[in-house]
């Protein structure tokens, strides 16, 4: 069955710079230099990056920063506990949103 | 990825008598991509002897190239001991490297180890840790008299990955007999007695930044159980033996492949540890290094007994290769 998502054009994400390669050089440079170590180790950026991917559910994403995750070294209870830390921001986000619905309830209610 | 030219490819698994062809269109043999990079794989001065002791052992790891276990009877027998000790008096090495299997499951290990302890600067004793375990007691006095290394696996610092990886309960295990080993004076604490570990990946990933996983392996280890060690090496897993069976059952391996290949690192060749190591198997037979003996691929391409060495392979000789050997030179490589 055909889908919209291929994990075959994962590894052709470069391709994406064939029509625009100043641009793309610029980003992929960037990207790299985010990922180096830094304050941050590559570890700890891979599990921020595995995390954020199923905030923005990329499952390209998703697929690329797993095994990036286990190839620093990173083990499943740490890359789940940092699912559940975007998790309870996603939530949390919607949540919070609640006080504006309890205020502009407030404003309209006797 | 690479703009290697790709040819179809086949495999055949040499290493269990199974023939078990796989079309690889994106994979170059081995040695074609030596060629493609102007290199070669030849000896330098061979300066360690690794003795693998034999197949048996008391786990069963789902990465082990050499599918070891409880129910091998393949193990070095007295008569191959006293030629291997002789070979070393012959050979001049500076490194001896005992491996298995389980080392400790072969009687004839202390004999071993005590003879030709005086032919070489540096003995090296790989273990499971479990098997060391219950005979800690009777090997102790002779290992730390004689300064055997003490290279001990140890692929993760999570239970759950160790288990999965090398039997229900060996985390447990593996965390008590390293803390014995730090009591007896192994580790730094200026004894002297070195305590390396070894760290593999638990599926079918590669292995990370040996310098960024030492140092967080120091940090918990010592920080949640007092553990302290030397040194840690990183290998990747090669593709044969169970790992291989593993791959293949799972569906991993032609992926698995694929990124061994795609991260060749022309840079890595010249380090291999196959360029300073001859391997001995259980039966006295020689062999490039440890993976080759678990493909059957003996040194140089023919069948040499260790009675009919007069000293190391010379410098420039032949190495065989296959293509499990991509694994030694992914990424930063395996040395």
């Amino acid at each position: 069955m055909e889908t919209y998502y291929n994990p075959e054009d994962l590894p052709k994400f470069e391709e994406i710079g064939k029509e625009a390669p100043a641009l793309a050089q610029k980003f992929f440079d960037y990207y790299n230099a985010v990922f180096a170590e830094g304050e941050l180790t590559e570890r700890e950026k891979a599990l921020i990056a595995l995390a954020v991917a199923h905030t923005i559910q990329c499952p390209y994403c998703i697929d690329a920063y797993t095994q990036a995750c286990l190839e620093k070294g990173s083990h499943l209870a740490e890359m789940t506990e940092a699912v559940h830390v975007v998790t309870a921001i996603r939530g949390g986000a919607s949540l919070v949103h609640g006080i504006q619905m309890r205020n502009i309830a407030q404003k309209l209610s006797m | 990825m690479s703009s290697t030219k790709s040819l179809p490819v086949t495999v055949k698994d040499t290493n269990e008598g199974i023939t078990n062809v796989l079309p690889f269109k994106d994979i170059v043999p081995f040695h074609l991509t030596l060629t493609k990079h102007n290199l070669k794989l030849v000896r330098n001065k061979t300066q360690t002897l690794q003795i693998n002791l034999g197949f048996l052992c008391n786990q069963t790891c789902h990465h082990c190239h050499l599918n070891a276990g409880p129910g091998r009877k393949e193990n070095m027998d007295l008569g191959t001991v006293n030629a291997v000790v002789s070979y070393a008096e012959r050979g001049g090495f500076e490194t001896i490297d005992i491996t298995g299997g389980a080392p400790e499951l072969n009687p004839h290990l202390p004999n071993l180890v005590e003879k030709i302890s005086p032919y070489a600067k540096r003995i090296m004793l790989r273990s499971n840790l479990s098997a060391l375990n219950e005979r800690l007691k009777n090997l102790a006095d002779l290992l730390k008299s004689q300064g055997v290394v003490i290279v001990a696996s140890f692929p993760s610092l999570n239970l759950a990955q160790t288990d999965s990886q090398r039997g229900e309960g060996i985390f447990q295990e593996s965390i008590e007999v390293l803390k014995k080993l730090n009591d007896i004076g192994y580790g730094p604490n200026g004894s002297g007695l070195e305590l390396n570990l070894v760290s593999n990946p638990t599926g079918a990933f590669l292995p990370p930044s040996q310098e960024q996983i030492e140092k967080r392996f120091h940090q918990i280890l010592e920080n949640k159980w007092g553990i302290r060690f030397n040194n840690l090496y990183n290998f990747a897993n090669v593709p044969l033996g169970r790992f291989r069976q593993w791959l293949l059952k799972s569906r991993n391996f032609e992926k698995y492949m694929k990124k061994l290949f795609s991260n060749f690192n022309p840079c890595a060749v010249e380090g291999l540890m196959c360029r300073t190591l001859v391997s001995v198997s259980w039966d006295g037979y020689l062999y490039d290094c440890d993976f080759n003996l678990a493909g059957g691929l003996f040194m140089g391409g023919r069948k040499i007994h260790v009675c009919d060495m007069n000293g190391p392979p010379e410098p420039g000789a032949y190495i065989v290769t296959a293509n499990h050997c991509y694994t030694c030179t992914a990424g930063s490589g395996f040395t």
